[in-house]
């Protein structure tokens, strides 16, 4: 879905922490403006970025607060004056979201006429500041002079989109989209989509878990008869059992398999929102769900036993001296090494 | 009434979307009930076109049209219900629901006064996740962006099951006579207390309040 025309933008500079005082307020809309912001937009991704819906904190009252929410339809269908104190106080709500790690930012709110004219939607940006060099030459003269600003493509940017009219089942859902939000630090990572847009993510932990877990089981079953296929989805199962990124999707993992891997696991997937929905990995339900284990032996010997062999061809039996493995199978290859490791 | 066979059409354009969302919610919420025992059922249905339609077109006592857009607007066009033993397990099973799906709202309905007994259920309205839409559903901005749910004891179920076939609406009398309304009173009566007294076996013979298996931390 395109942007629709602008009608309205407000920006403003803000630091980590700052309440109040912010430099900006209305912007002009100009036409330079408005094609910068399209071209922002298409180039971001964020019409395909991950779902997430308000978090609604007294669901009892049927009112369906949400602070965020509530700035976002007085800033698209408020007067000029309630739209301009809802921008405001979501700037106030972004400085209050950073910390002093960050450095200042580019707020921007934008209003887009949406696909009918009780529709708009609502469109935030964030775009760090950082330092960028100028060079001036005057004659044989060149001088260097380094500025602040803010980048527009900078992968730290964050944004986030909402789309409707203005009753109680509009704008309770969006998209966000924050490159920071798997970051193996929280505070980092919720940020944008759990402390300042008071959001969730609308993949669970435990449902994204059993999706992965259900995606890589079947790809591992489906490529039976090709054995460097199977490795490759053996080699993701470690890789994701020691990730430290607290948020994965989908298709960050699909991006890492050959294509024919990567087919067998979308193939689990209701529809490609699936593939890009965010969710916190739960490495408990996922060992419990994958199964797979790594055992190393007394003599120096490695067995790593996936899905549904356990039990089946590696068993465990209790001797004496400890837990005995016996692994049975044909062997389909081997390798030599040189050197251990 | 030119609105009817339009609404109607466009209905039943989407019914067999409705019928997928509705088979995906309920692996979603099954999944999310993993491990609760005292589960009797999980189901979900899309709104009888004829329904739909009735409720599209009802009135305010003001006489305005209560929905606008109400292809959008109504929110039970799917919904769905969980059935459970024991009034205790409301809550742990209303709380996972809770914490998987995140509710916009979530109010519990019961008669108001103190003498009087009738429908009771947990009501729970949650925004339906993109990813478990259909591509009919995704692709067509006129569909709600929520679902319905309720969560019931059985006996909240007996109770209020049938009244469709008795033709009971809230504040409507369909009784003819005297009789009939007793007979109703005691019976919603009855269930109410039934049910308390099977919470109260089942407590004190040790049954366990269904906690479900966490897969979660």
């Amino acid at each position: 879905m395109p942007l629709g025309r602008l009608e309205r933008a407000y920006a403003y500079e803000v630091a980590p922490r700052q309440e109040a005082g912010f430099v900006g307020g209305p912007a002009h809309l100009s036409d330079r403006l408005s094609a910068t912001l399209d071209t922002t937009y298409a180039q971001s991704g964020l019409e395909r970025a991950t779902a997430v819906d308000f978090v609604i904190a007294n669901p009892e009252s049927g009112s369906r607060e949400n602070p965020v929410r509530s700035a976002l339809l007085a800033t698209a269908f408020g007067t000029a004056e309630a739209a301009s104190e809802a921008a405001v106080g979501l700037a106030a709500r972004f400085g209050w979201a950073t910390d002093l790690r960050s450095k200042p930012s580019l707020f921007i709110a934008t209003v887009h006429a949406g696909a009918n004219s009780n529709r708009k939607q609502v469109v935030l940006w964030t775009f760090p500041q950082q330092e960028v060099f100028r060079l001036r030459t005057d004659g044989a003269d060149a001088t260097i002079d380094v500025l602040e600003v803010f980048i527009r493509d900078s992968p730290l940017r964050k944004a986030a989109m909402f789309t409707g009219g203005a009753g109680p089942s509009d704008f309770l859902t969006g998209r966000a989209l924050d490159a920071q939000s798997g970051s193996t630090d929280r505070s980092v990572a919720d940020l944008w989509i759990v402390k300042f847009l008071d959001s969730r993510l609308q993949m669970s932990s435990d449902e994204g878990t059993r999706l992965l877990a259900q995606s890589l089981r079947h790809a591992h079953d489906k490529l039976e008869a090709n054995p460097d296929a199977q490795a490759e989805v053996q080699a993701a199962i470690i890789r994701l059992r020691n990730t430290k990124a607290r948020r994965v999707t989908l298709a960050q993992i699909a991006a890492q398999f050959s294509r024919p891997v990567a087919a067998a696991f979308r193939t689990q997937q209701v529809n490609t929102e699936a593939l890009t929905a965010a969710f916190e990995l739960n490495k408990v339900l996922f060992d419990a769900l994958v199964e797979y284990r790594i055992y190393k032996l007394g003599n120096g010997v490695w067995v790593s036993a996936p899905f549904g062999t356990l039990g089946r061809d590696v068993t465990e039996e209790q001797t004496a001296d400890g837990k005995r493995l016996i692994a049975t199978g044909i062997v389909e290859t081997e390798r030599v090494r040189s050197k251990h490791g | 009434m030119d609105d009817e066979p339009m609404l109607l059409r466009t209905y039943e354009t989407r019914f067999a979307s409705a019928e997928e969302l509705c088979r995906a919610l309920t692996r979603r919420v099954r999944e999310a009930l993993d491990g609760f025992v005292h589960v009797d059922r999980i189901s979900f249905r899309p709104k009888a076109p004829a329904s739909f339609v009735t409720k599209a077109l009802s009135t305010k006592p003001t006489g305005e049209r209560r929905y606008d857009d109400p292809l959008r607007q109504i929110e039970d066009q799917v919904a769905g219900r969980v059935i459970v033993f024991f009034r205790d397990d409301l809550r742990p099973v209303t709380e996972r629901l809770r914490s998987e799906l995140g509710p916009i709202e979530a109010i519990r309905r019961e008669p108001v006064g103190d003498a009087e007994f009738g429908y009771e259920s947990e009501h729970l309205i949650f925004v339906i996740p993109n990813h478990l839409k259909p591509t009919g559903w995704i692709n067509d901005e006129t569909t709600p962006i929520t679902f319905e749910m309720q969560v019931r004891t059985l006996f909240m179920h007996a109770w209020a099951e049938p009244q469709h076939d008795l033709g009971y609406k809230p504040g409507v009398d369909v009784c003819v006579h005297r009789e009939q309304r007793r007979s109703l009173a005691w019976l919603a009566a009855s269930a109410w207390g039934a049910d308390r007294i099977l919470s109260e076996v089942a407590r004190e013979l040790g049954v366990t309040v269904d906690a479900g298996a966490s897969g979660a931390s």
